[in-house]
């Protein structure tokens, strides 16, 4: 498979990245600038796989920038880390995107906060270890040695957001089957996180 | 955790969990989740967040960076075109007649356009009041029709005096011993007469079955059970005009309607 890992090439420096987002958030633009540079492919290779088109990526890829240079101020450190905030921001307003063409009207919120739920860094060590590189090379081995149609849905939901209802009626299955092998296959992705971990 | 929550937890961390779910996770992690299950809760948020960088790799175009910079000062109510926005002072001044002209024609076309969609309107409301009349119009008639022409129900039919065609069915359970009798526009009685159904038996003679009730409308749709007559019945019945409280056990000769 030709598919190249972002991890090695992005630096996951919580401390760093965190005080680059308070300087953001206090408007430095050499700041977002080096956000930007740490950040550019990962994101514009994340909004094109979702999007597929050159000119929708350039668009959103303006947008979630925009998102970031005017949330900022509202990121709480405490509550998750900066790569998984951008990152499930790219995601969300890539999906809205996507979504405005399939159906017009069905539109994620992409303007909620991404980490509403994200917990205090006491309980975060573990999150910290899931982004490194490491852990991502055994993540894209592991979802290659999923079976087919519980790949197929996990990366139809996640990089085409579809629901499970729809990927119920896309596939013609049972809900229930769909949430069974959804499930299934994420849990096998995160013992591979958690065993790393572990080890 | 139980599937429930995990099913949760999965449409959350693969975005897309709806409102409630969202609610719902929040409430568990607030009220209940011990360690292991927030512990837990993170890993599989990780697991979507690093399928990120599972994707092919896109290097962006080099003046994309600019181009964003650019924007970030911007009223963000003017950002989505900012890009595009690039005129000379003259370039300005045209632009601005132009608007100007293509909001007055556009003015003129749109006022056009709403009487024109008005009078569209009332006509599309009018043809859809009289394809509802008609609609209902052939609905009764097909009720009517399907009432009085069932198969299989034991015809009776007849004429009054005035020549007004009555048809009706009747239908027999031999094993229940229930009957419904469906007929059109029996004609209205005065208080001193009242239809009897009768029966013909084995023998050529009648058995009364029972009084129909002909103070309805038009259809009248009657159940009746027969008792032990069901099994005597041979299939010959007959509707009759009698007087009220007339205890004969013979038909009159009024006959309304009788099987064919």
């Amino acid at each position: 498979m030709d598919m190249l890992l972002f991890a090695l090439a992005v630096e996951f420096n919580l401390n760093n990245e965190i005080e680059l987002i308070d300087r953001i958030a206090n408007k430095d633009r050499k700041a977002i600038a080096e956000l930007y540079d740490r950040y550019a492919k990962l994101i514009y290779s994340l909004i094109f796989k979702i999007v597929k088109k050159k000119d929708d990526t350039e668009e959103v890829m303006q947008e979630v920038f925009l998102q970031i240079w005017e949330k900022a101020p509202s990121f709480d450190a405490n509550k998750g880390n900066v790569y998984v905030w951008i990152v499930t921001m790219t995601r969300n307003k890539s999906i809205d995107r996507l979504r405005s063409k399939r159906y017009k009207q069905d539109k994620l919120n992409s303007d909620i906060e991404p980490f509403t739920l994200f917990l205090p860094s006491a309980d975060a060590d573990a999150l910290d270890q899931a982004v490194a590189s490491e852990q991502a090379v055994r993540l894209q081995q592991a979802l290659t040695e999923l079976p087919d149609n519980q790949r197929e849905l996990l990366e139809q939901s996640y990089f085409e957001g579809y629901s499970q209802s729809e990927l119920a009626e896309r596939h013609n299955l049972p809900l229930g089957t769909v949430k069974t092998r959804m499930r299934s296959g994420l849990k096998k992705l995160k013992d591979v996180l958690t065993e790393n971990r572990d080890t | 955790m139980n599937e429930h929550l995990d099913d949760l937890i999965t449409r959350y961390a693969l975005g897309i969990a709806s409102e409630a779910d969202v609610q719902e996770l929040m409430k568990w992690l607030e009220t209940e989740a011990d360690a292991n299950g927030k512990r837990a809760f993170i890993q599989w948020v990780n697991v979507a967040s690093v399928l990120a960088q599972t994707v092919d790799e896109k290097t962006p175009p080099a003046s994309l960076k600019s181009t964003i910079l650019a924007s970030l000062d911007a009223d963000p109510r003017t950002r989505s075109t900012e890009r595009v926005l690039r005129f000379t002072p003259m370039q300005m001044l045209m632009s601005v007649a132009a608007t100007l002209i293509i909001a007055v024609i556009g003015t003129f076309f749109y006022m056009n356009g709403e009487l024109e969609q008005h009078i569209r309107s009332e006509r599309l409301i009018n043809s859809e009041l009289a394809m509802m009349r008609n609609v209902v119009q052939e609905r009764d008639k097909i009720i009517e029709t399907a009432l009085c022409n069932i198969a299989r129900g034991t015809v009776l039919s007849g004429s009054d005096a005035n020549g007004q065609r009555t048809t009706g069915k009747l239908y027999l359970n031999a094993v229940s011993r229930e009957m419904a009798l469906h007929i059109c526009r029996l004609p209205k009685l005065d208080e001193k007469t009242v239809y009897v159904l009768w029966a013909k038996k084995p023998d050529g003679t009648f058995t009364r079955l029972t009084n129909i009730d002909a103070s309805r409308t038009d259809v009248i749709e009657a159940n009746y059970h027969l008792g032990t007559y069901a099994g005597e019945a041979r299939n010959e019945f007959l509707i009759s005009v009698e007087a009220n409280g007339s205890a004969s056990k013979q038909p009159g000769k009024t006959l309304i309607m009788k099987s064919s």
